[in-house]
């Protein structure tokens, strides 16, 4: 079992730039979520985006996905493939994203 | 012209190739290696879109998609142009391994300046996309407090218990005018889960949408909003299946 919702409980959410997070397993099923979302909802919305550019990535050879970054003004939102489960991690839009993507690499390296 | 608008992009080190699609995923403009031929970037095109649908239901306001993968990066700006008939387009730019994302954003923002200029100047492009077009988002102007993000990503939390109107960050809340509308919402997600899985939350969402517009769901809606969808499930003993189920309630 991959230990995506073990290190996204204990150590994402306390990010300081975190204000929400989803994780769901290959077919969508919502394994954790922390903050005032519909994890269920958001995790599906987020696999499917995320099944969509895998293919996009199949068609042009860019071999497996690992991240998605997705800039928006209100709602900046990383989203992460781990051991085949998906981690979508929203962001306070006053921090900078950058910072965050190397924090949130970090965390799912070790 | 959109290719010499495309051609500046590849000027870029590692950029292997930009296209601009539209929201029904015709290919309207590319510039890529040979390896990339018409036919792949179609099929890209379709992924490409989908992708951008499906996040869209709660980020409307996207700018931009950095997208990693293990050999190479793409990259989705979103072009939206203005005048009587907005429309929607995706400028996509596909890269190897070698390539600067940070140098890329500023090629990026010039290419989707003039591209969308050009677009807007042009003939009218075919598309079938239905969606409502949002000023472009500049990413610069309005901080947002992480409490106020909290509750909007609330209000985009696919819920319909609450009563008050759409603001969240896909306008995708439901407006209901009583408990019993509610009610059947509810239930009617859990009849159509059967069918499609987890997105049946927010099938439902946006055949409200679709069905009452601006005004408050209420059980006059129901046919309508059944009929819709009916069309989102495939199998035709599913969709029987939830049609009874939904007379019944």
């Amino acid at each position: 079992m991959s230990s995506l919702p073990q290190i996204a409980r204990a150590q994402i959410a306390r990010l300081p730039e975190v204000t929400a997070l989803v994780v769901t397993d290959r077919v969508g099923a919502l394994l954790e979520y922390t903050g005032e979302i519909d994890g269920e909802a958001l995790g599906a919305v987020h696999m499917v985006t995320a099944q969509a550019l895998m293919r996009c990535g199949n068609s042009l050879g860019l071999g497996p996905l690992h991240r998605i970054t997705i800039s928006s003004p209100r709602h900046p939102c990383l989203i992460a493939v781990h051991d085949d489960d998906v981690l979508a991690v929203y962001v306070d839009p006053s921090k900078p994203l950058g910072a965050f993507e190397r924090k949130l690499e970090a965390a799912l390296r070790r | 012209m959109l290719e010499p608008i495309l051609q500046t992009l590849r000027e870029v080190g590692g950029v292997q190739g930009a296209m601009v699609v539209d929201a029904s995923a015709a290919l309207i403009a590319h510039h890529a290696h040979t390896i990339y031929d018409r036919s792949v970037l179609q099929q890209v095109a379709r992924s490409i879109v989908n992708s951008v649908d499906s996040a869209q239901l709660i980020q409307d306001d996207w700018d931009v998609m950095t997208v990693h993968f293990g050999d190479g990066k793409l990259l989705l700006r979103s072009l939206r142009t203005s005048g009587a008939k907005p429309r929607r387009y995706v400028l996509a730019v596909i890269a190897d391994t070698t390539l600067n994302v940070a140098f890329l954003g500023v090629a990026l923002r010039v290419a989707a300046t003039k591209l969308i200029a050009e677009l807007e100047s042009g003939p009218p492009v075919a598309s079938t996309s239905s969606a409502v077009p949002t000023p472009m988002a500049t990413g610069t102007s309005g901080r947002v407090s992480a409490e106020s993000t909290k509750t909007e990503i609330a209000k985009t939390g696919l819920s319909w218990s609450g009563t008050t109107a759409g603001s969240g960050a896909s306008g995708s809340d439901v407006e209901v005018t009583d408990p019993g509308s509610s009610t059947f919402l509810s239930a009617c997600t859990k009849a159509l889960a059967a069918s499609v899985g987890p997105m049946a939350k927010v099938f439902v969402k946006e055949a409200v949408r679709k069905v009452c517009g601006d005004r408050p769901f209420s059980r006059a809606d129901v046919p309508a909003l059944v009929a819709h969808l009916s069309t989102s499930i495939d199998d035709l003993d599913d969709r029987t299946a939830f049609q009874r189920k939904m007379r019944g309630m």
